[in-house]
């Protein structure tokens, strides 16, 4: 008997790349960045992260590690707005900055505002992300 | 056997169908293409489509809510070269309006032959050098178990969000 040439349903994984990734942020009163954590983390990543700081908005000390290694801004050279998604159950705006920090490098980091709505101290709410 | 089953088994063999079903559903061309690209690469993989060459490609999608849309094309000479495939599927994708996101596609590669028909001989190198690196692969396949090789592929590359504009696809010949 002939086989059917039709196969088994399946399904594909596509795997994001260029993901942020959390990173602690300490703000002016105004709210722009003075000083940023560029210690390398492991743990979660992107929107599971983002998902996981919007569950845990308290908690403190995520991505907090001993070696921290803060630097502080010496520039703000663009701030931008991004909403995406505002017809989903998760929408989507950040506010990014393009920030030069003490070592010359510049670095993109950027407020998950729905996160930092109820975060204490901002905490979980932050993210770097090359742009 | 009567010959109408004879005819079904020739169809048969002369065919693959590969689908894959899309959660969420594919409201992009860009995602469908990299869809319609797996499904190519499935299809080709299949010990019937094998170098063999293709004459007839049909792509079919079931929208979230069942509606169907469908495009097909018979080839003007056969072809076994998985670039001029994917031209034509992202063909049908690119001047096409679809009825709904798209939970499900489905690809037919038909007409399926062994005639060596007349291959461009701009195409040779390009085909062999790609059968060398899927040969490659294969092996490394064998040896861990999984292909070991990922490829870049853009998937919205015009997003303000950065996680959105490319991705790892298996590469998996």
């Amino acid at each position: 008997m002939e086989q059917t040439p039709r196969t088994s349903l399946r399904t594909h994984g596509l795997r994001p790349l260029g993901l942020p990734r959390p990173v602690r942020v300490e703000v002016d009163p105004n709210g722009m960045p003075v000083r940023v954590d560029l210690a390398v983390r492991s743990g979660p990543r992107g929107q599971r992260a983002q998902r996981s700081s919007r569950g845990q908005r308290s908690s403190r000390g995520q991505g907090a590690s001993a070696d921290a290694r803060w630097a502080s801004v010496i520039d703000v050279s663009e701030v931008w707005r991004i909403g995406e998604d505002w017809w989903r159950e998760q929408p989507i705006r950040r506010t990014y900055f393009r920030v030069v920090v003490t070592d010359g490098r510049t670095v993109t980091v950027f407020r998950d505002e729905l996160a930092a709505l109820g975060a204490s101290e901002g905490e979980g709410a932050w993210f770097e992300q090359r742009y | 056997m009567l010959p109408g089953g004879d005819q079904t088994a020739t169809e048969a063999r002369e065919r693959v169908v590969e689908r894959s079903q899309a959660e969420p559903p594919l409201v992009s061309r860009e995602s469908m293409a990299l869809h319609a690209r797996q499904l190519l690469q499935r299809a080709m993989r299949q010990p019937r489509a094998s170098r063999r060459f293709v004459r007839f490609v049909r792509l079919r999608a079931i929208t979230d809510d069942d509606r169907i849309w469908e495009k097909q094309q018979t080839l003007r000479e056969p072809t076994g070269d998985r670039d001029r495939l994917l031209i034509v599927l992202h063909t049908f994708i690119e001047y096409s309006e679809f009825p709904g996101a798209v939970s499900e596609l489905e690809l037919e590669l038909g007409g399926l032959t062994d005639e060596q028909a007349r291959q461009g001989g701009l195409f040779i190198d390009h085909a062999r050098r790609r059968e060398q690196l899927d040969q490659m692969v294969r092996q490394l396949k064998v040896r861990f178990g999984r292909s070991p090789m990922t490829q870049v592929v853009e998937v919205e590359p015009w997003s303000r969000l950065p996680e959105r504009r490319f991705a790892l696809m298996d590469y998996d010949p």
